[in-house]
């Protein structure tokens, strides 16, 4: 059931994924980029509809209901909710600007180009540039959690980091087995369930959770 | 099934603690209930270890894990047995609630038996879980005091140790792309079956797959420049825990680690172990760094661990049949030697009521059985004779020496003689000297029992080798470089 246009869809949901992890680079504000978060899981929920309808691979239509059910609905909930509870300001605090994070975003892209280059060369097209895609989008969303300083931008970080790898999983081999993605899905669950936890402890030993404490630990 | 049993065992315990039964009772719950775990692990370990490899649908007990099962069950069972007597001294000065107490018990043996769990699955992707379930757990514990120091410790260890499961995760992936194809079906990411198969597997997708693993899981085992969480978080959990985390935890992702660096060998020779020299080396280069300027005796400690798995991966990286004996022994020395110090200075930080070494002095005055077992330990950490991580290192510096690492070899010397100036510079003047803290031995068999039991098992291991460890040992050096035992 392969045909032009799901390959063209799955490389435009892929592109979009992309789109949303340079477009969370660019936002100074934590509401939006939870929301940016969102769109990208509809995306990839998208795109593994669309690899599962014409691969015809039932184990995939699963994950992409899974990806519907825990990435799009229950996560960005939990994250506003614990946005809500603790009460931080919605600003972003960046330590490289908007420009900066726009150039290293694209130099990321291009270093991906350059290091998947050796393994371009064994794949189809159509999973040639999922594949960069994927580590361009593990990449940013990397230096993202590096360069911003609040605690939810980084599990957003994270989030999206998980994203592009799934995207990259599913382009290389249809997806890993069942039991290492129920896995991945239980992981990152629970560490946003975790890392709730411990932001209400910040939030009760702290002023407002200020990632500034992420590199306050250090030797003296 | 005894396989099942062992993993079992702890969590049941675990959970048998969460009884509302008075913390007495729960003591007594969580101390048997290890020992039973513990024997019932060391009854499974024995027929691998003699070469019965035990292998089943999910469960995949050969001497390599056997052996680093063992390590994990008996050294475990010693932390729970520590912890007794030091949490009831947290409960006395109210720094912990009784409810506190109980669930400390519950993650503690349910992080065992996670643990355990890594070791003895077939699946590489079930090896992944576990050092994922592991991570996700021990956060727990290491910010078990809520105050901000503890909570912050196991915010950055929870977030570092995501990305590096993430990593390790798009290793596993592409490990499996390069496998789905050699190796039907369900048996694609199992590790026998990788092991036998590896010389038909993709070479470049293999190469993407051993850096994204072994960084992914160099930042679980510690690994320089991915090290940042550790020292925060083994000094921010109570003694008994970072005994734990540095002795054993720090062992899966090592674990995980070796295995995946038998495929690569096979694959593409020298390519894994161009990176854990790399990765080794810096290791120990930030550890010498960090050891002399620390003034924190945990945090010191936790640097100590960097430099260890350091070593070890350096071991690997040399990677000839004398190097990886040396890793092996390596990590039974470090599995030894860490929580024996840890227990040490948790002895030390709770009569003194303070971490700062500059404030800890004249132990052997007041304390006269942590005094003497502080220095065995601290001779044990820094690697002096007659304690096993002295032969190791000299194991380790012979194999860099025989395979023409000459600078490699140079470059250790200077950085472990100056590691171990750093160690013994900090820890020996705490011994000495006088205070004018009320401090005093608490009376306490559980803590004498397991301090003296790691004390008696280093100088076993450092000085005897019974030809039946020995071959233990080679077996599994054979199963490391590739062959079958």
């Amino acid at each position: 059931m392969e045909s032009i246009l799901t390959s063209n869809l799955i490389d435009i949901f892929a592109v979009c994924m992309l789109l949303a992890s340079v477009l969370a680079m660019a936002t100074t504000r934590m509401h939006p980029l939870i929301r940016l978060f969102l769109i990208q899981s509809i995306f990839q929920a998208a795109f593994e509809f669309t690899v599962a309808y014409s691969q015809d691979e039932p184990h995939i239509y699963i994950m992409a209901v899974m990806t519907f059910v825990i990435k799009v609905l229950v996560i960005p909930k939990m994250l506003y909710y614990i946005m809500d509870r603790i009460k931080v300001t919605d600003k972003l605090v960046l330590s490289v600007g908007v420009p900066g994070s726009m150039l290293l975003s694209a130099a990321l892209i291009m270093l991906s180009y350059f290091v998947s280059e050796p393994l371009v060369a064994t794949l189809a097209t159509a999973e040639r540039n999922t594949l960069v895609l994927s580590f361009s989008i593990m990449l940013i969303s990397i230096s993202m959690m590096a360069t911003r300083r609040k605690a939810v931008s980084e599990v957003v970080g994270l989030l999206m980091a998980e994203n592009g790898l799934f995207l990259g999983a599913i382009a290389l081999s249809n997806g890993m087995p069942f039991i290492v993605e129920l896995g991945a899905f239980f992981d990152v669950l629970m560490a946003v369930i975790i890392v709730g936890i411990f932001a209400f402890r910040i939030n009760k030993s702290f002023d407002s959770v200020d990632d500034t404490l992420l590199r306050r630990m250090r030797e003296e | 099934m005894i396989v099942t049993l062992m993993i079992l065992m702890p969590a049941v315990v675990g959970i048998l603690c969460l009884l509302p039964v008075g913390t007495k009772n729960m003591f007594r719950t969580a101390v048997t209930g290890s020992l039973i775990s513990t024997a019932v692990a060391v009854y499974c370990c024995i027929p691998p270890l003699r070469g019965e490899t035990i292998d089943t649908v999910i469960w995949y007990v050969d001497e390599l894990s056997a052996f680093f099962l063992m390590i994990t069950a008996v050294i475990s069972m010693l932390a729970v047995l520590y912890s007794k007597d030091y949490l009831l001294v947290e409960r006395e000065e109210h720094r912990l609630s009784s409810k506190e107490l109980r669930s400390f018990y519950f993650t503690l043996l349910l992080f065992i038996a996670a643990m355990l769990l890594t070791f003895a699955v077939k699946s590489a992707a079930l090896t992944w879980i576990g050092i994922g379930i592991t991570t996700l757990i021990s956060a727990f514990l290491v910010g078990l005091y809520k105050d901000e120091h503890a909570t912050e410790a196991a915010w950055k260890y929870i977030m570092l140790c995501s990305v590096g499961i993430t990593l390790a995760l798009f290793g596993i992936a592409m490990l499996y792309t390069a496998s789905s194809g050699v190796i039907p079906g369900d048996a694609s990411l199992e590790w026998p079956s990788l092991v036998a198969n590896a010389a038909n597997l993709n070479p470049v997708f293999m190469k993407f797959a051993a850096v994204f693993f072994i960084i992914g899981l160099g930042t679980k085992a510690g690994l320089a420049p991915m090290h940042y969480w550790l020292p925060d978080a083994h000094s921010q959990a109570p003694s008994p825990v970072s005994g734990l985390m540095s002795g054993v935890l720090l062992n899966c992702a090592m674990y995980g680690i070796m295995r995946f660096y038998i495929i690569s060998e096979v694959v593409n020779p020298g390519f894994a172990k161009t990176l854990l020299l790399v990765f080794g080396l810096l290791s120990i280069l930030v550890a010498t760094a960090f050891i002399l300027v620390s003034k924190d005796i945990k945090r010191m400690l936790a640097y100590s661990s960097v430099e260890n798995m350091g070593l070890i991966s350096i071991a690997l990286g040399i990677g000839t049949p004398l190097a990886l004996f040396g890793a092996l022994f390596l990590v039974l020395a470090h599995s030894i030697s860490k929580p024996l110090m840890f227990f040490c200075s948790g002895n030390m930080t709770q009569a003194y009521g303070t971490r700062a070494m500059s404030e800890i002095r004249g132990v052997t005055g007041k304390m006269r059985f942590t005094g003497l077992s502080t220095t065995a330990g601290a001779l044990a950490v820094a690697g002096a004779p007659p304690f096993p991580l002295f032969t190791g290192e000299l194991i380790l510096l012979f194999a860099a020496i025989n395979s023409g690492m000459y600078v490699l070899a140079g470059v250790l010397i200077i950085l472990l003689a100056i590691i171990f100036a750093g160690l013994t510079r900090s820890i020996f003047p705490m011994l000495s000297g006088n205070t004018n803290k009320k401090v005093s031995e608490r009376r306490s068999v559980t803590r004498k029992i397991s301090i003296l039991a790691l004390v008696i098992g280093a100088l076993f291991v450092g000085l005897f080798m019974p030809a039946s460890v020995e071959n233990v040992l080679l077996d599994m050096v054979t199963i490391l470089s590739g062959g079958l035992p």
